[in-house]
């Protein structure tokens, strides 16, 4: 459950097939088949739709976002870091901006070339960015 | 035998094309192309029909309610059905139904359904249903809840008109500080409750459990029987017989005064480019959590393009031959009724008998003969058949109000 984008909304995956959004969440389609391949065996997009269905059960009113989140936020004294895919298709990067907003003490990084999935689409960065950060912690 | 007559009320006067070019006729097909114009006109026309169903004979007159798509111009079955108890005098109005999931308040809506009852002098049928994956999404209800709000939002309404007020309760989905409607049915202990469905097993297993006639909404004579085997196991395990009180069946029949323009007006039961919900997305249909984990793998694959619809797809003719859809005049539309109550035993049957562009006077027309030539030969096939409805039979409105349970079966196993 993240937190509310201030302009433009979530994008709602009831509303649209298992495969675009699952493409939806790199920045481009070749992203996505290099992880995925081109077509998603049938075992995975019903793995997929057992995600959506679970996804619905916690986070399905509001939709994907907590209305406490920000202020809770507001009380985090440790040091964060926010990393957004540049070309996130999934949430706005207004969201973004909202987290580095609530938390007091954040630092942000926005991975280029990369959707909403950066742990699959960059993981080499994802991990560098973790390890250095909490290397300097 | 209860007969009853029904229309989904198109929402006939759009631009088809339109959803042609967008390529859906439902949930996000947006409703610039609704013209309140000719809504209005055919909001009366429906009204008009309903009424002169009473005045040909029928029964009772069948109600139901989608969201956001032409297929269904009824939003609120409830209205429709407020209107009805004034205006009508000896119909049932048979609410086939009332989506029970979309309440947010299921006590405001047992206020409703008891203030219809009162109005029409104790005429009112209640039935219930899930709704379809579409209207949870307009509807903004989650569809993987879907299942437990139905029987949780079940259990607060019969308490609202079974129980004296005021009580409190707290369910998982629904919680009430003070449920004392002053309001209640009139007839007892309650509304007599139908449960309509196409696919789902656990909806024909829940209606058997609570004894509640199950209306197997335009299924095949062969599906049809599946059902009732399904329903009559189920009723056998908590200790009664099922039989025609029990079973009830809609089925698409148009009548006509000659052959050629009855087939020519049946064609308009395909009028939604042959899904009668419309053209939609498959994810819409059958949200994540909405349907049977057993459906899940064949519904994904269809929602992909992998494989064909599970419910099925057939075409006009296919479904003629198969007698899904029935149209000619009365002398040949009541031989194959007969078949139909000789294959399945309803003791209830709706006639779905105008859909789509067919216009108002053939729709009159339909609606005469129905009530004043297919019903009445139908009455007398019922007799030979021994087809009760649950009125004829004096069937307990629930399980609970059962004066003839034997031990059930797996007890006395």
């Amino acid at each position: 459950m993240g937190i509310q984008p201030p302009e433009g909304y979530i994008v709602d995956q009831a509303l649209i097939g298992y495969l675009d959004y699952a493409r939806a969440a790199f920045h481009t389609d070749a992203a996505f088949a290099a992880v995925w391949g081109a077509e998603p065996s049938n075992d995975q997009l019903e793995l997929w739709d057992i995600c959506r269905e679970m996804c619905f059960r916690i986070a399905w009113k509001p939709y994907m976002y907590s209305q406490t989140l920000p202020n809770l936020l507001q009380s985090m004294q440790a040091e964060t870091l926010v990393v957004w895919g540049e070309q996130d298709r999934i949430v706005p990067i207004s969201a973004c901006e909202a987290y580095m907003a609530a938390l007091p003490n954040a630092r942000q990084v926005t991975v280029a070339g990369c959707g909403h999935a950066v742990d699959m689409e960059k993981p080499e960065e994802l991990a560098r960015l973790v390890t250095e950060f909490a290397g300097a912690a | 035998m209860h007969l009853m007559y029904f229309t989904e009320q198109p929402m006939s006067d759009y631009p088809a094309q339109e959803g042609l070019d967008f390529g859906a006729t439902a949930l996000m097909f947006s409703n610039k192309h609704f013209d309140p114009v000719a809504g209005s006109r055919l909001y009366n026309e429906y009204l008009e029909q309903y009424l002169y169903a009473e005045e040909m004979g029928v029964d009772g007159i069948m109600l139901n309610e989608h969201h956001n798509a032409p297929f269904c111009m009824q939003a609120k079955a409830n209205i429709f059905a407020a209107i009805l108890a004034g205006m009508t005098e000896k119909v049932k109005i048979v609410m086939l139904g009332n989506p029970l999931p979309l309440a947010e308040n299921p006590v405001r809506l047992a206020e409703e359904l008891a203030m219809i009852d009162m109005i029409s002098k104790g005429r009112l049928v209640s039935g219930f249903v899930r709704g379809g994956g579409q209207e949870q999404l307009a509807a903004g209800v989650n569809p993987a809840y879907n299942r437990e709000r139905f029987e949780e939002a079940h259990e607060l309404v019969v308490k609202a008109w079974t129980e004296t007020g005021p009580f409190r309760f707290e369910g998982k989905h629904y919680q009430n500080r003070v449920v004392n409607p002053w309001a209640v049915p009139l007839q007892k202990p309650y509304p007599r409750v139908w449960v309509p469905g196409v696919i789902s097993r656990e909806t024909i297993v829940w209606a058997a459990e609570q004894r509640y006639p199950y209306i197997a909404l335009n299924t095949s004579i062969a599906d049809t029987k599946k059902i009732w085997e399904v329903y009559d196991e189920v009723a056998a395990g908590v200790g009664y017989e099922a039989g025609p009180e029990n079973r009830g069946y809609l089925i698409q029949v148009h009548v006509s005064d000659n052959e050629e323009k009855a087939i020519e007006n049946a064609r308009q039961f395909r009028w939604m480019q042959g899904e009668f919900t419309g053209l939609a997305h498959p994810v819409w249909s059958t949200p994540s959590g909405y349907g049977s984990p057993r459906n899940r793998r064949a519904f994904v694959e269809f929602a992909a393009g992998r494989r064909v619809n599970p419910r099925g797809q057939t075409s006009f003719e296919q479904q003629l031959e198969d007698m899904r859809i029935i149209a000619g005049t009365p002398d040949t539309v009541v031989p194959k009724l007969r078949k139909i109550l000789e294959e399945t035993r309803p003791g209830i049957l709706a006639l779905w008998g105008n859909d789509g562009a067919v216009s108002q006077a053939d729709s009159m027309t339909c609606i005469k003969m129905i009530g004043q030539e297919v019903f009445p030969a139908i009455r007398e096939i019922a007799k030979e058949l021994d087809l009760k409805s649950p009125f004829e039979a004096e069937a307990p409105v629930h399980l609970r109000y059962s004066k003839d349970l034997k031990a059930p079966v797996a007890a006395a196993e």
